[in-house]
């Protein structure tokens, strides 16, 4: 019989789910809790570094340090900046990671500067200047990972379970899975408390993360780079991407901006979900090119 | 029939038609033992039913500014004061089982899932839309525990959980050491 599992955690301020089944008979249900052992541990690793919530992590001795002198960081924390940044000038900052600041303002962050770090209200993604592992900061600002390392955490726990070994991992709509192909997964219709439904999408990529707007009655914990501000939607959105790091980040460009993606070029697709559980796609804006 | 018999009938019928189906979706992950192990390895755990009294209910929830809602706590101790406990947060709507452990100085040394609950509404919508990637074997009810077992939806927030340790780190400080 082929052995399966599926253990969850709370992890990255979510419930974070990992499913497992061994290809073969080889590996029995105790060692696919051992590989499940290693994709938390890679979530922990990310969540240590990336969190701005602890002003322990990586991230926040960057944001505190940064201004003042070059920082070297790990190389997940390179990964993702790398990607943050190469994506606001592929999308003309729609998504712009040096949102923190004004998350702060707003209370969706805690905050972790202190002295001359205060962040600068001018602040964008081209005051963080990224050369090889070295970071500088070009005006004291803050950095927000939140829309995107959740997605990385995710790939770092799937890249942590052997390739033999069929994988899903999920951490509270951002999710991705090996292999992808003819799988379907339920994508939850943005609405009221009572009144969750969900419906049937085929997976279009290895990965996949949804946002939706006023779910709960809360507003969109996603704030608009030039306005300061979340942009009023009653809507979901769901991204299809290689890889999760990219899917989670898309959501909040498809938000924002969808208009200024490279749909195409980063291989992605953006569904909008409404309020009734219709489905539209919103990039490639395209259709025909939309489709597998 | 009767015509009594025919509008009850008749009733449950139409309610049957108006209110989408709702599916109750628990997913048990580790079986108990299995979180035993996975949280305490090898560690003997003596089982220990704790009954709070009521005024200590009361000074827990005052302490942690959570309310107690359960007298009862399964717990499980080890030789060196450590301890396994099986409790329960609200997550969406539903309980969410939890194993906590806790260390002999009262930090936290792991939490597990045991069961999730959610329940949906759930309904198929936009047939043809999704028509054009089944293709013609596209099945029309997929059926949500069988076929499908990955949601994608907005972030549900832990913070329950948070809570959850908070009035269990209250429980150990005020009941639990002292047993």
């Amino acid at each position: 019989m082929t052995a399966t599992l599926t253990r969850c955690r709370p992890a990255l301020g979510t419930y974070v789910k990992i499913a497992l089944r061994a290809r073969d008979d080889g590996a029995d249900r105790e060692t696919l809790i051992a590989h499940s052992d290693a994709a938390f541990a890679a979530i922990a690793d990310v969540q240590r570094a990336m969190s701005a919530h602890d002003p322990d992590s990586e991230l926040s001795r960057l944001t505190r340090t940064g201004h003042r002198a070059p920082v070297r960081v790990s190389s997940d924390l390179r990964t993702v900046l790398a990607c943050a940044l190469r994506l606001s000038a592929q999308t003309d900052g729609a998504f712009d990671v040096t949102i923190g600041g004004a998350m702060v303002d707003r209370g969706l962050l805690p905050d972790v500067a202190d002295g001359d770090a205060r962040a600068d209200r001018r602040a964008s993604w081209r005051d963080v200047v990224l050369e090889d592992d070295v970071v500088r900061l070009a005006r004291p600002l803050r950095i927000d990972l939140g829309g995107i390392a959740k997605g990385y955490a995710v790939d770092r726990a799937l890249a942590a379970v052997p390739p033999h070994v069929d994988a899903v991992v999920e951490a509270g709509g951002d999710l991705a899975m090996r292999p992808w192909r003819d799988q379907t997964i339920a994508v939850r219709v943005p609405g009221l408390i009572r009144r969750d439904r969900l419906i049937a999408l085929p997976m279009r990529a290895a990965a996949v993360a949804s946002s939706a707007g006023h779910w709960r009655g809360q507003p969109l914990a996603i704030l608009c780079p030039q306005r300061r501000r979340a942009p009023r939607v009653r809507h979901g959105m769901t991204v299809f991407a290689p890889s999760c790091m990219l899917a989670d980040a898309l959501t909040k460009a498809a938000f924002l901006a969808p208009e200024r993606v490279p749909w195409r070029r980063l291989e992605a697709t953006a569904l909008r979900v409404d309020r009734r559980g219709r489905v539209a796609v919103v990039g490639p804006a395209d259709p025909d090119g939309a489709a597998p | 029939m009767d015509r009594r018999t025919f509008v009850e009938r008749a009733l449950l019928l139409a309610a049957g038609l108006l209110v989408p189906a709702r599916v109750l979706r628990a997913e048990t992950f580790f079986t108990i033992p299995e979180a035993q192990q996975a949280l305490w390895g090898d560690t003997p755990l003596e089982p220990i039913t704790v009954e709070l009294t009521r005024e200590q209910q009361r000074a827990i929830a005052k302490a942690s500014k959570v309310r107690v809602r359960n007298r009862t706590i399964d717990a499980w101790k080890t030789p060196e004061g450590g301890w396994f406990i099986l409790d329960q947060v609200i997550g969406k709507h539903e309980n969410i089982d939890l194993a906590v452990a806790l260390q002999p100085d009262g930090s936290v040394r792991g939490l597990e899932v045991i069961t999730y609950r959610e329940t949906y509404g759930y309904e198929i919508r936009n047939a043809k839309w999704r028509a054009q990637f089944h293709g013609k074997n596209h099945t029309e009810h997929l059926k949500l525990d069988k076929q499908i077992r990955n949601i994608s939806g907005a972030t549900l927030s832990c913070r329950h959980v948070t809570d959850g340790i908070n009035r269990l780190s209250h429980t150990w400080n005020l009941v639990l050491r002292h047993l």
